[in-house]
């Protein structure tokens, strides 16, 4: 449970900060100024910091909406993305934020009116063209939900544009407030999964992956739609008989009409990140082995890539029609 | 040109030859006084009005800084470097404070320092929420009489803080301070018996702290650590700055997968640092497929 939230003075006003109290009764409040006073101090410890991180309340005043990067999306002409919070509950091995933050806090941006606002400007400039947007960027997009309340409104809001579509990629399980109500067409719950092994060894705090598949189901079998995210592949001994294992796994439990999509990527970093994060984790496996670096991207190289894009399209095809696989690059 | 002592301040040490994984920053004696006996902490000559204290076997050292910020960072700084403190060291400013409400010698850790003088804000420690309250704390440069906001006050934490938050990361800087005169209880009541009282009547407090302090030190110390067989290979090879730093990267995955081998005798077949490197790299390599790298 988090003990200390910080929080910016002139947030207190907003409902998502009412909700926050409730939800956290016993936290000590610590008024700051700026989010970032705390989140970029200088010389933090972010595995330490993840034993306890603290949650910073805060107000977003700029870049709401952004493009995704290029081979990130799906079919939509205009993908977009936004990050009503930074970092995860979670403790992922792999996971990019550690290299990209140098704090393992939770930053919370509560005025999320102007998120909705600064979306609803982006559909409508992008009228004429197909639009996809993201949550989940820079946290898990349920992972923190009984807390903020975001998807409530998130999806209340999206119900009001049934022309585009959005996006909540998770790992959480914290899916009661979408079951109670109806669900919308134009979005997605997207579950990032790995073979049980990996995600046991690499996943720190998230839930299982039979939990995880359990959830997929329930959502599914209530009319939402799924997307499967397995991204990133990890490539290790027995790869295949996993991989192939958690796709039959997933499509013996959820109807193929109820998949939106399945996107996949392999396990890849910008080079500064990479060595960034794996200073963090000297005794990691997964950092020790003898990754390629290409254009200033570290990955298992050509070799591994090939070979586990070819093998993870083939078991993909047994239960998938071509129009709903997509490969990330980025 | 630095003397040879205050290197160590720009450099970590290849071998420590004393590992001090608390150090203690505190402006009185009679603060300071409780700390050194229950640590059987003792008197290190500096030929300074500095006095330090210390106790190799358990890891502990001592500053008594005066008071003020000034000579609380200096005595920081001073303690860093005549120590050779490494960077995974814990800090800690222990002290009285005074705070805005009762009781008299509550103890709380300071989460958030601040000086109006200065107008900034540090956000020191680890937060330890299952074994000591947190507040935020106001460095003043006067006793403080009117506790006008909801804070510890105090006079030196805020120097502490700036100086060590460049010695070892944030998340080991700690300010823990015990409530010693608020509006009922005027500082006038302060003597050095009232003050070693209100640090002994917490040590049991301070203990708890202590033992999860020195895990989070120990976790620091062993992510930072080298290798005696790198440095000792380093020291019969040269290696340049970005060769040393790829041939260190290079032995972590080595090693991670060849938890059995030593580089030991290395040196007799590899002559220069560019075939040390290029053995680890084709070692790594070899059989990659075959491990399992979870």
């Amino acid at each position: 449970m988090i003990d200390t939230v910080y929080f910016e003075e002139d947030v207190l006003e907003y409902p998502a900060v009412s909700r926050v109290k409730k939800a956290l009764p016993k936290a000590n409040w610590v008024p700051i100024e700026r989010f970032q006073e705390l989140f970029n101090i200088r010389n933090q410890n972010f595995r330490i910091q993840k034993k306890n991180p603290a949650l910073i309340l805060a107000k977003k005043y700029e870049n709401f909406v952004l493009p995704v990067p290029s081979g990130f999306g799906m079919s939509s002409s205009k993908n977009f993305y936004f990050s009503h919070m930074y970092n995860c509950l979670y403790d992922c091995n792999y996971c990019f934020l550690q290299g990209l933050y140098s704090s393992a806090n939770f930053v919370l941006f509560v005025n999320y009116e102007d998120f909705f606002e600064h979306i609803s400007q982006t559909i409508e400039k992008n009228k004429n063209d197909t639009q996809m947007f993201f949550s989940g960027y820079d946290c898990d997009s349920l992972a923190f939900d009984k807390v903020s309340g975001f998807s409530d409104n998130l999806i209340q809001f999206f119900e009001q544009h049934p022309n585009v579509e959005v996006e909540l990629r998770t790992k959480s399980i914290v899916t009661s407030s979408l079951l109670r109500r109806n669900p919308i067409k134009n979005c997605i719950i997207a579950f990032s999964l790995s073979p049980h092994i990996i995600a046991n060894k690499l996943d720190n705090k998230a839930p299982s992956i039979a939990r995880r598949i359990d959830a997929m189901k329930k959502l599914a079998d209530s009319g939402w739609q799924i997307g499967l995210r397995l991204d990133p592949l990890i490539y290790t001994k027995d790869w295949k008989n996993q991989y192939a294992e958690l796709i039959f796994d997933i499509m013996s439990q959820v109807k193929v009409p109820s998949v939106h999509s399945v996107s996949y990527g392999l396990l890849r970093f910008p080079k500064k990140m990479y060595k960034k994060i794996s200073t963090l984790h000297n005794d990691s496996g997964l950092f020790a082995f003898p990754m390629h670096e290409n254009n200033e991207v570290i990955s298992y190289g050509k070799e591994i890539e090939n070979d586990m894009y070819s093998f993870i399209q083939r078991e993909l095809h047994k239960y998938l029609p071509e129009t709903k696989i997509f490969h990330c690059t980025n | 040109m630095p003397s040879r002592r205050l290197k160590f301040l720009t450099m970590e040490s290849k071998k420590n030859s004393h590992v001090y994984l608390i150090c203690w920053v505190v402006a009185l004696r009679a603060e300071a006084t409780p700390i050194i006996k229950i640590f059987n902490l003792q008197k290190i000559q500096t030929q300074t009005s500095f006095s330090i204290y210390a106790n190799q076997e358990l890891g502990h050292a001592l500053i008594i800084s005066g008071v003020g910020a000034i000579k609380s960072a200096a005595a920081t700084s001073f303690l860093k470097a005549y120590l050779n403190i490494g960077s995974f060291a814990a800090w800690i400013n222990l002290g009285i404070a005074g705070y805005h409400k009762e009781p008299i010698g509550k103890i709380y850790q300071a989460i958030k320092v601040s000086s109006q003088e200065h107008c900034r804000t540090f956000f020191p420690g680890f937060r330890f929420s299952k074994i000591i309250e947190h507040t935020s704390l106001l460095s003043v440069t006067k006793a403080e009489l009117e506790y006008k906001k909801p804070a510890l006050y105090d006079m030196e934490a805020f120097g502490f803080c700036e100086v060590a938050s460049a010695f070892s990361c944030n998340e080991l800087i700690f300010v823990f301070k015990i409530v010693s005169d608020t509006p009922k209880s005027s500082l006038e009541n302060l003597t050095k018996s009232v003050i070693e009282d209100l640090v002994n009547n917490n040590l049991s407090t301070i203990n708890q702290l202590l033992s999860e302090i020195n895990k989070l030190s120990i976790i620091e110390m062993e992510r930072l650590s080298i290798p005696q067989e790198v440095t000792e290979l380093e020291d019969l090879i040269h290696f340049s700055r970005t060769n040393s730093i790829k041939f260190r990267n290079l032995y972590k995955k080595w090693k991670y997968v060849n938890s059995e081998k030593t580089l030991k005798g290395l040196h007799l077949s590899k002559k220069t640092a560019k075939e040390v490197i290029k053995f680890l790299e084709e070692d790594i390599s070899s059989n990659k497929n075959t491990r399992d790298y979870l």
